[in-house]
């Protein structure tokens, strides 16, 4: 299934990094920037599947592979390091790495919730401190700089079994929302992209469900939220898109 | 009673804690004093002992010796054995590495050996006492570094490396006097078994054979070879030691030693017991394993034993007045006593008027004088090569008069000079052994309440080792009553202080103990990724840390450290101050116990 067509050149001369760019949201959002023609960083733990999708993207010397684990803040930070040995400077990050293990509260697994911290709050705030200089630095010079925040689902839906999850969602929410003050008048957007999943069969269907299995089936894909990465950060540097509820049509 | 056993106490756990030279010392000045009083028994039963022949039969081969020399040609080759080893340590290792360094006591202890022999020689000229010269040109090792331990604690300690390098390198000479002078009857053949003993441990050496024991039977090969040439047989000892290789313990080694030890935890079976302890063995030197293990031999049983065969004089009123009229006592004493003095002092003095840095920042001549007063104990070898020299018992006795009368005299004159020498210096310095800047904690970290804890303990030490311990394992190991601390001495490359500087920069964002324990795990810390790793693994925000890194802040404290280090003369890392005072040896918590132990007594 193919989204709508993102505008070649909309987002040329930018330079943007995506964290997590191998994941389910992630390759899609790459594919856009590059579609936009932006340059972009691509970064992933997994090596192989990184060169794979670089190959895939075939955009040349508009892309640049960076390994690094999201919970390495050293790795990120070579990660940064050589985006900008390549590209001078960086515009845009977008951090789509993070992921999701749900349950009933009383059989979670702590190390499975560490694990879920690790990655989708503590990697995030590595990347973004880690990418906050860059960014300054870009909205110094007079140009537009986004920080993209995903990752979240919308704090509005209570899924049960995902109470872990749902509650480093808030924290990232609240996260967004203070940076967006510190930030916000030194010239960076802080977006955060909330979609909303539905709950597995409809609103009245089996709560105990994994709502992964219906990824696949998902009526909002990754396809629906990479534009919204795009239109957001070609819109004048006077505005900021902050937050993005995305729902599937139809639910409430 | 009451108060006789505390002191009797006092003295022997003080005695027990004294230095290895100054005990060793103690027990040869007992066994000269029992040698002394044995040979003045009635009767004649010293040289009956010690002249008694003692040997082996095998088949028709018979092998004998009197008692005396076994003594001096057996047991003294493990002695030049172990003197050798020391040299050949000093020479790749120590500070004879250094030429420039070197030169000053090599030079002084070439005039040490030539001046003695030249006032010996000109006072015994036209007797048959001259060929006697080789008496005089030695200073006993074993008691000069004894008496140095006794009386040298408030003196530079560069001054213990100047008398050992001046030691050994007149030991070296007088082997070469004993070898060419005091050589009889040479006949080559058997020098050919020698050759093939030594070829022997070299092949051994190369296939890597690291039991010790195994080394006894070729040893015993080349011994045998210098008895039966002629060549005296304590330079098998000497030629033994010089094939034995020196190196700094490796990394790498230390780190396999590491792995096989954990293999033996895993599966603690025969085959990998043997494998971690050949690792372990291999880790360390050969030479440093032998002289590790001959030293407790040589100084508790060869020189003792030597001493007590060699010192017995009889001193009747005849035979002193024979002596004291004699120019070959009088030679003796005064090529020891003044010759010595002249040489050494003499050539140091010429050396440090061309070069006035020859002798480093801290001695003064003050200290080669009193160095070369105790250079004229020329008791050991001197009383061999009397043994030697002469054959007629009553020459015999003159010299060993004299060698006695002037190693009393050297060492008296040698040691009230060093004990002067050492008050001015703690006048000069009280500070020597004891922390120069206390514990603060505004400036240092601390581990543990610094008001608390009974104890305190500051380490100066670097980043060089990745075994020094953790935080958490200085917690565990040696708990409340301890507040810890670390001071920076970076040593070895200039890349240590930079590394120091990094540490101070995680102090900045209040991590300093996380960076120490995170670089103490990227030991040997030699290049900047490294540090940056730390950085991360410490928990750093690394931009500050790059930032306040290149600015380095925390340079200040770092230089003070380093300068403190120097005023303490400190040289090597870690050192460890347990309560403003300097700890000897590894800090381990026995020795922690000890200093909480005694921080309670009131």
């Amino acid at each position: 299934m193919s989204g709508p067509k993102v505008m070649g050149g909309m987002l040329e001369s930018r330079v943007a990094v995506v964290i997590g760019a191998t994941g389910w949201i992630g390759r899609v959002v790459s594919r856009d920037l590059v579609a936009a023609g932006a340059r972009v960083v691509l970064v992933a733990r997994d090596a192989e599947r990184l060169d794979a999708l670089a190959g895939e993207l075939a955009a040349g010397e508009r892309v640049l592979t960076a390994v690094a684990d999201v919970t390495s803040p050293l790795e990120v930070d070579d990660a940064r390091a050589a985006a900008i040995g390549r590209f001078g400077h960086i515009d845009l990050v977008v951090v789509a790495s993070g992921q999701i293990t749900g349950s009933a509260f009383e059989d979670g697994v702590p190390a499975d919730w560490a694990e879920m911290i690790d990655v989708n709050l503590r990697g995030l705030l590595h990347a973004s401190q880690t990418f906050a200089d860059p960014l300054l630095d870009s909205a110094d010079r007079g140009r537009p700089s986004d920080l993209f925040l995903l990752g979240a689902v919308s704090t509005e839906a209570h899924t049960p079994r995902f109470a872990v999850f749902n509650a480093i969602s808030a924290a990232i929410k609240q996260l967004a929302q203070t940076l967006r003050h510190e930030y916000g008048r030194r010239g960076v957007r802080i977006h955060l992209i909330e979609p909303g999943f539905p709950q597995p069969g409809g609103p009245n269907g089996d709560p105990t469900g994994d709502p992964r299995h219906g990824r696949s089936d998902s009526p909002l894909t990754p396809e629906a939220i990479s534009p919204v990465v795009c239109l957001a950060a070609a819109l004048p540097s006077s505005a900021n898109l902050a937050e993005v509820l995305l729902m599937p049509t139809g639910t409430v | 009673m009451v108060t006789v056993v505390p002191v009797r106490a006092g003295i022997l756990s003080r005695l027990r804690r004294s230095p290895l030279e100054l005990r060793g010392a103690l027990v040869l000045i007992c066994s000269t004093v029992a040698a002394l009083v044995w040979a003045n028994l009635p009767g004649e039963s010293y040289a009956e002992f010690w002249h008694a022949p003692l040997g082996v039969v095998l088949g028709g081969l018979e092998f004998r010796l009197d008692v005396r020399h076994w003594v001096n040609d057996a047991l003294m080759a493990v002695f030049f054995a172990h003197v050798t080893l020391e040299v050949r340590r000093e020479l790749e290792l120590g500070d004879l590495r250094d030429g420039r360094r070197a030169s000053v006591p090599v030079i002084a202890a070439v005039a040490g050996l030539v001046f003695p022999a030249l006032v010996y020689v000109s006072l015994t000229w036209g007797t048959d006492f001259v060929g006697g010269w080789g008496i005089v040109v030695s200073t006993d090792t074993a008691f000069v570094l004894g008496v140095l331990a006794l009386v040298g604690r408030s003196l530079p300690p560069q001054l213990r490396v100047f008398l050992v390098t001046l030691v050994v390198a007149d030991d070296v000479g007088a082997l070469g006097v004993i070898a060419f002078a005091y050589t009889d009857g040479f006949s080559p053949l058997p020098l050919a078994l020698a050759a093939a003993g030594l070829a022997a441990i070299v092949l051994m050496r190369v296939l890597r054979v690291w039991r010790g024991p195994l080394y006894v039977l070729p040893s015993l090969v080349v011994w045998i070879g210098f008895l039966l040439s002629g060549v005296h047989a304590t330079l098998a000892g000497v030629a033994i030691a010089l094939l034995l290789p020196i190196f700094p313990t490796r990394l790498t080694d230390v780190r396999r030693a590491q792995e096989r030890m954990r293999v033996f935890q895993i599966s603690p079976d025969a085959r990998s017991a043997r494998n971690a302890e050949e690792s372990l063995a291999q880790a360390v030197s050969v030479n440093e394993r032998a002289h590790r293990a001959l030293t407790p031999y040589v100084t508790w049983l060869i020189l003792p034993v030597f001493a007590l065969a060699n010192a017995g004089v009889r001193l009747t009123p005849e035979a002193l007045a024979d002596a004291f009229t004699s120019v070959l006592t009088w030679g003796i004493i005064a090529g020891l006593v003044i010759g010595k003095v002249v040489g050494i002092a003499g050539a140091t003095w010429t050396v440090v008027r061309r070069r006035p840095d020859a002798l480093g920042p801290r001695m003064r001549m003050s200290h080669i004088l009193g160095v070369s007063m105790l250079a004229g104990m020329g008791f050991t070898i001197s009383l061999f090569v009397a043994e030697l020299a002469f054959d007629d018992p009553v020459d015999n006795s003159r010299a060993q008069i004299g060698i006695l009368t002037a190693t009393v005299i050297a060492a008296l004159f040698g040691t009230v000079t060093l004990l002067v020498l050492g008050r001015r210096e703690r006048r000069r310095s009280p500070n020597r052994g004891r922390l120069v800047r206390p514990l603060d904690a505004r400036r240092d970290p601390v581990l543990g309440d610094a008001h608390r804890a009974l104890v305190t303990v500051i380490e100066y030490g670097d980043y060089a080792s990745p075994f020094a311990l953790s935080a958490a394992e200085l917690r565990a190991r040696f708990g409340s009553d301890v507040a810890y601390s670390f001071r920076h001495l970076p040593l070895e490359s200039s890349f240590g202080r930079a590394v120091a500087i990094a540490n101070e920069a995680a102090a900045a964002q209040g991590r300093f103990w996380e960076m120490r324990d995170a670089l103490i795990r990227e030991a040997p810390v030699e290049t900047e990724r490294q540090v940056l790793r730390a950085a991360a693994n410490a928990g750093l925000n690394l931009r500050r840390f790059e930032r306040d890194w290149a600015l380095g802040a925390g340079r200040i404290r770092v230089d003070e450290d380093i300068l403190d280090a120097q005023t303490m003369q400190l040289d090597r890392a870690p050192v460890f101050y347990v309560d403003d005072i300097r700890h000897e040896g590894p800090l381990d918590t026995a020795a922690i116990a000890e200093a909480i132990a005694q921080s309670r007594v009131p």
